[in-house]
């Protein structure tokens, strides 16, 4: 079959799409020409998308998986931080260092939420000049944290011990953050699954608003509706 | 479908009453066994261990051990003149001193983050006669897990803490506490 371009005429973007494979003419003029390079892509495209379909799978999966893979990053890089400082944010020091970092893990008795370190009370201080003392004498950090909560109870801590019910405000935030995580994990997928049942619902129900049980009643009016006409 | 529905939504609302009515219990719980204790008596983890020894200079007479003082009922008081508190006290713990000092009891008062001489001035003033004792360094303060003053410990005889008040002291609670303690001691 010859294109209507072969014959001289304009070609339509039927006829073009058409004549892809035949257009070589050089009786073409350059807006044709141009038209039908276009249209000859795109049929190119096509083919290759039919051809292989994966890798246009693969970065539209990519895309639905994004947020997932971003907040999965953020946990990540949240979790590795928090490792990171807990492992070796203790700056390392001299006698006057360990003194501060024993007393800042220790309570002021007579204040609220301040620190034996960072407390100007009196007797913050003189917890500070005994802990000196014992760490002159060659007592370890936790022979000194444990004369402390003999007196004072556990309450002189400044964070809960690792043993016995202390050990749940560390297992806890743990544990809250892996269900939210499952939790993100779970409405992710669903987000990502919602659009593409609402497309094959959309798909399957196209052009069609009424329910079955309307369609019946508008087919039995129809019916009667022919029957009425014969007669 | 919809009879499971409507089982569904009945098991979850009485679930959720049971929930609702648990929380409500275990308050309740709380509140009855917070509010039967006496807010003065704190929990400490000194209560039912040694007192823990100390040797501290006398204020106005010779230092004092705790260790010399075992085999009787010993009554700690930490005070100090710029307090408030301990004026309220005063009377309760002259009047302890003066009723038990012949039956085996001491009552000590340890003076905390004063000044000698305001604190003579505050004995002379409250009619102190008990022996009194300075804890220039607050280290016995620490021992005992001083939170403010005034605070008294109770000792028995054998050097065990029994009993920890915050605040004020009481004559009656003290009185029955010795009383306690010195009939335990005679038996």
């Amino acid at each position: 079959m010859r294109s209507p371009a072969a014959k001289g005429h304009p070609p339509t973007a039927g006829a073009t799409a058409q004549s892809a494979n035949t257009q070589t003419a050089n009786t073409q003029t350059a807006p044709t020409q141009r038209a039908t390079e276009q249209s000859t892509a795109t049929q190119t495209a096509t083919i290759r998308t039919q051809r292989s379909p994966a890798p246009l799978l693969a970065v539209a999966s990519l895309r639905r998986q994004l947020p997932a893979l971003i907040v999965a990053l953020a946990l990540i890089a949240t979790a590795v931080t928090l490792m990171v400082v807990s492992a070796f944010g203790a700056p390392a020091g001299g006698r006057a260092a360990q003194v501060q970092q024993i007393a800042s893990g220790l309570r002021c008795p007579v204040c609220k939420d301040l620190s034996a370190a960072d407390s100007p009370a009196p007797l913050a201080g003189q917890m500070r000049q005994q802990i000196a003392q014992q760490v002159a004498a060659g007592r370890s950090e936790n022979q000194i944290r444990d004369g402390f909560i003999a007196a004072y109870g556990e309450s002189v801590l400044m964070s809960p011990p690792h043993t016995g019910l202390g050990q749940t405000a560390y297992l806890l935030p743990a544990l809250l953050m892996g269900s939210g995580l499952v939790v993100v994990v779970v409405l992710l997928r669903r987000w990502r699954r919602e659009p593409e049942r609402a497309e094959a619902d959309g798909g399957a129900s196209a052009g069609s608003t009424t329910s079955p049980s309307d369609r019946e009643i508008v087919d039995q009016a129809l019916l009667r509706l022919r029957e009425e006409e014969r007669r | 479908m919809p009879a499971t529905m409507r089982l569904s939504t009945a098991w979850r609302r009485g679930l959720l009453l049971s929930g609702v009515v648990a929380v409500v219990l275990a308050v309740a719980a709380l509140l009855a066994t917070g509010l039967g204790r006496d807010p003065a008596a704190v929990a400490s983890p000194l209560v039912g261990r040694t007192a823990p020894a100390f040797r501290l200079a006398g204020l106005d007479g010779p230092a004092v051990q705790m260790s010399d003082l075992r085999g009787q009922v010993v009554v700690i008081n930490f005070w100090a003149s710029w307090c408030a508190e301990c004026r309220t006290e005063q009377n309760a713990l002259n009047a302890t001193w003066t009723r038990f000092r012949d039956s085996g009891v001491t009552v000590l008062g340890v003076d905390f983050q004063d000044t000698t001489a305001d604190a003579r001035d505050y004995m002379g003033s409250q009619g102190i006669t008990y022996p009194v004792v300075q804890d220039t360094e607050s280290t016995t303060a620490l021992a005992y897990g001083l939170r403010g003053v005034p605070e008294t410990f109770v000792v028995d005889q054998a050097g065990q803490i029994v009993d920890r008040f915050i605040g004020p002291a009481d004559a009656g609670k003290l009185a029955t506490r010795i009383n306690t303690l010195l009939q335990a001691g005679s038996s």
